[in-house]
């Protein structure tokens, strides 16, 4: 670690960034004791201090008013106890998942969660990351059995066990997940993993807004791994079977029977990298409105979309994301709302602008969360939902 | 002219909001419910409603929140923790009368449910559409909803399914002032901190859930039943880890022991060997291509495990009967002593030999007897002592006993409650997982839903129980509380 903050630049916090505003300053802890230090002399100085991983989901939030200092902690990745009998390891937040992932390959065995390449076990965890096993595996909140963390105040918390089954207290971890580091600092989590997949046969579908909905409910009813849609921009739709041979045999059979264009796709990969483009909007609505709410939203104009059909979240992407983008945000979140969805912008005319809806009264009692676990307001301030 | 007590206005106010017969306050009418079943603490009420709506659930906090009474929700009282107790007395909260089924949408396997409507109706209901609700408790024929959410509830085939929290969207959700506030909804992935997730397991204590959003999920194509039959504990154990490492997941992996054995063959004559150490209930669910293949590999490995006989269900008769043996087994003990007491403790299973061997240690010890039915896939032990409660020596040696197994379960990175929750039973065991800064934070969250702590007060934490244990009834309860300090 270096010195104290002294409002100057510290090398390399010029590269970390939210939504443009650079990092004035940035550390790299080596252990939890150096992490303490650093959330003390947030406290002494009030800084604003923002946990990173790989940082491939800082476009998640609203913009800070500052960016004091950025906690990269990919030094802590150090992968610790792993049972492969129990179904439990435990693994330093700064671990990539794709470490962890080619770890436990070694044993058949897979933690079902996704992020861009870089990404870190305690950044998906905060950011509630999920990719396209969302619909058959759920996310972090569902994978997560323990951690260590540290709270704003300074308070070391032991979450959770190293057990896949506990309902000991208030479940703390569930709440971590999904805070953007508002609460607390991952350094250590315990995951419960799953055996790996003995086979996985992904099949694409070219096909129409309008056609999707028909293969995802397919897709469903069959028992599919993921049932993702593309629009690059020629709409498609990729389902994967994942499991036994003989029932992924059969499933791939059922569907091929029924859309005899599907043609058999490469192993579906993971996430792509963050998008270049301007404009980066998410959303979410009850999975059978989601190919009607592309629809609507398409109307107004071209855009990108990755779609988790059977989850009923999508991301929405434009290459113009500046000012002139206001209108069609504006439209979209209309479109999004009256279908009882809800949305977030991670790129665009962000600044100034609240990046999550529509507004929620439960935000309300996130707020309070927050002022309890971080009194003095120096974890992750502004970001959440509601501005906090 | 004659005031009334405080309470007397209070439940006069109750009676004007909700008609005389749904405001119980008579000692006999209160009578029944006086504890859950941890039938060792007992305490009544000082009054019990029965709401009908979110807005009488609102409406009788927001009395009670102006009275300074405390507010226990109940649901079926089938929780083992005394989370149902009414500890402080205050009013009972009783959801009988919000069993109601609001909706159900097939298309995105979801429904919305009151949380007095009982788990097992919920799955019966949507079974034609090829959709089940999937905790399934072995409670099931009488539990709530509002109570697996409470408690986050278990069940057999959470192994391969989830658990409560895995299965729930929104709530509705009255806090102790009687505000009444949405948390998450119908779709996934909400933006902000998952207050849902942080309400299921919290044991009542941040407030009345009056609906409930869960997700169904599909009801399995086929499914292979088999019964393992092991000539020691040992063996039985060993066959766990063997089917965990083979990379099967099964959807549900139960042991039951001698005692148990023989209690529910006595009970329900599914055939099961009176002389087996142990049995092994494996299921397999899925796709039914490849499912046979699988259960020969199962089999297989049992029988390497030192399994002397694998059976598989005939049919769905007797695999019905099976689960039945399996699910009402706690109660077919009632013929060995008047009372039992069911522990709940978890481990990792690779270490179950070990503990096992550990637990029929203790209740040597302690001179008593203890039977093991439990979910042994996810280590998730309920090793249930038979005593007599009318003997208080032996129930003291029944709480040290348990006490001694929760803490062995501690030290191997386990947890003191896999599904039955903290209640007043385990509270002072929470310090064998939590320091006094995870208790601080825990406590200050409860604090921002329940600022006064009027909500099931006594609960769940240990620092506001203090000074209440000394106040419930019953030299049980008394005994019981005094052993667990
Ligand atoms: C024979 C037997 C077998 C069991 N098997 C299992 C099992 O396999 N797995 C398992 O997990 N449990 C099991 N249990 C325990 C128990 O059945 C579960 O905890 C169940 O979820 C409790 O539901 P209930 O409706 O009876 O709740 P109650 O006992 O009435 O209440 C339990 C807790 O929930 C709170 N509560 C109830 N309703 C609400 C509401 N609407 N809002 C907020 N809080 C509320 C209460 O205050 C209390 O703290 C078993 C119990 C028995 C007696």
């Amino acid at each position: 670690m270096s010195g104290p903050v002294a409002g100057g630049w510290s090398p390399g916090a010029a590269d970390v960034a939210i939504d443009g505003l650079p990092a004035r300053r940035i550390e790299r802890p080596e252990s939890e004791a150096e992490v303490a230090e650093l959330v003390a002399r947030a406290r002494r100085d009030r800084l604003n201090l923002v946990p990173i991983g790989g940082g491939t989901a800082l476009s998640i939030g609203n913009v800070p008013r500052r960016f004091d200092l950025a906690v990269d902690l990919r030094n802590l990745d150090q992968i610790g106890a792993y049972s492969a009998p129990d179904l439990v390891v435990t693994a330093q937040a700064g671990t990539r998942l794709s470490d962890l992932d080619t770890f436990l390959a070694a044993s058949s065995q897979v933690l079902p969660l996704e992020g861009p390449p870089g990404a870190t076990l305690g950044g998906i965890a905060a950011a509630e990351q999920a990719g396209r096993h969302r619909f058959s595996r759920g996310t972090p909140r569902d994978w997560l059995i323990g951690a260590r963390a540290l709270t704003g105040d300074g308070r070391w918390l032991k979450i959770g066990a190293k057990v896949v089954k506990n309902v000991a207290g208030y479940d703390v971890g569930r709440l971590l997940c999904g805070s953007l580091g508002s609460l607390a600092i991952f350094t250590e989590l315990t995951f419960k993993v799953a055996p790996r997949p003995q086979t996985a046969a992904v099949w694409r579908i070219a096909t129409t807004l309008a056609g999707a909905e028909s293969i995802r409910q397919l897709a469903v009813h069959l028992g599919a791994a993921s049932i993702e849609l593309t629009a690059r921009p020629e709409i498609a739709v990729e389902v994967a079977f994942e499991g036994e041979p003989d029932a992924v045999a059969w499933q791939s059979e059922r569907l091929v029977a029924r859309f005899a264009r599907a043609e058999q796709a490469d192993a579906a990969g993971g996430p792509e990298a963050p998008s270049s483009q301007e404009l980066v909007w998410t959303f979410g609505v009850l999975p059978d409105r989601l190919c009607r709410a592309l629809e609507r939203c398409l109307a107004g104009g071209p855009a990108g979309v990755a779609a988790h059909l059977g989850s009923g979240i999508a991301t929405l992407t434009a290459a113009s994301g500046g000012p002139e983008a206001v209108g069609r945000l504006q439209a979209w979140s209309f479109e999004i709302e009256a279908l009882g969805g809800w949305w977030r912008l991670e790129r665009g005319p962000k600044d100034g602008r609240e990046c999550f809806g529509p507004t929620r009264a439960e935000w309300a009692i996130a707020a309070e969360i927050k002022k309890a676990m971080d009194p003095d307001g120096i974890l992750s301030v502004g970001r959440m939902p509601g501005g906090f | 002219m004659h005031e009334l007590s405080p309470m007397k206005a209070f439940i006069a106010s109750l009676e004007k909001l909700l008609g005389r017969d749904r405001v119980l306050h008579t000692p006999a009418a209160r009578m029944a419910y006086e504890c859950d079943a941890l039938t060792i603490a007992k305490h009544r009420p000082d009054v019990v409603v029965l709401p009908e709506s979110t807005q009488e659930v609102s409406a009788v906090c927001k009395l009670a929140h102006a009275t300074g009474v405390a507010v226990v929700p109940r649901g079926a009282g089938t929780g083992l923790s005394g989370g149902a107790l009414a500890a402080d007395g205050g009013v009972m909260i009783a959801t009988a009368r919000m069993n109601r089924i609001l909706a159900v949408d097939v298309p995105n396997r979801r429904a919305v449910v009151q949380p007095g409507l009982v788990n097992t109706p919920l799955s019966e209901a949507v079974r034609s559409e090829g959709l089940g609700f999937a905790p399934d408790p072995s409670s099931q024929f009488a539990c709530t909803l509002g109570g697996n959410v409470a408690e986050n509830a278990g069940g057999p085939h959470t192994l391969k399914y989830g658990v409560t929290t895995n299965h729930v969207l929104g709530l509705t959700v009255v806090r102790s002032d009687g505000s009444i506030v949405t948390l998450g909804g119908t779709a996934e992935g909400l933006p902000g901190y998952d207050l849902v997730g942080l309400f299921v397991g919290s044991e009542g204590t941040l407030g009345v859930a009056t609906e409930i959003v869960v997700k169904l999920v599909a009801l399995p194509e086929a499914v292979r039943t088999m019964l393992a039959v092991f000539d020691s504990i040992a063996h039985a154990s060993d066959a766990v880890g063997a089917l965990i490492r083979s990379g099967i997941v099964p959807a549900a992996l139960e042991m039951m022991d001698n005692l148990v054995i023989r209690a529910v063959e006595a009970a329900y004559g599914f055939g099961f060997p009176l002389d087996a150490a142990a049995v092994l209930i494996v299921e397999l669910d899925g796709l039914a291509a490849g499912l046979d293949r699988q259960a020969v590999r199962a089999s297989d490995i049992l029988k390497a495990s030192g399994a002397r006989e694998v059976r598989l269900a005939k049919d769905e008769a007797d695999r019905q009967l099976l689960w039945k043996s399996r699910k009402r087994a706690v109660g077919a003990l009632g013929r060995y002593a008047p009372a039992h007491a069911t522990q709940d403790g978890v481990i990792p299973p690779s270490k179950l030999p070990e503990v096992l061997a550990q637990i029929a240690r203790i209740a040597d010890r302690y001179r008593i007897r203890i039977a093991n039915v439990f979910h042994a896939g996810d280590g998730n032990l309920h090793p249930i002592a038979l005593f007599d409660d009318r003997d208080e020596d032996e129930i003291r040696r029944v709480i040290a006993a348990g006490g001694e197994i929760l803490r062995l379960c501690a030290s191997l990175g386990g947890s003191i409650t896999g599904e039955h929750g903290i209640g007043i039973e385990k509270l002072a065991h929470m310090e064998l997982l939590f320091g006094p800064d995870d208790l601080f934070i825990q406590d200050a969250i409860r604090r921002i839903w329940d600022p006064e702590g009027l909500m099931n007060p006594g609960k769940l934490l240990p620092q506001r129980a203090c000074g209440e244990v000394a106040r419930f009834s019953g030299a049980t309860a008394r005994a019981q509380l005094g052993g667990l300090r």
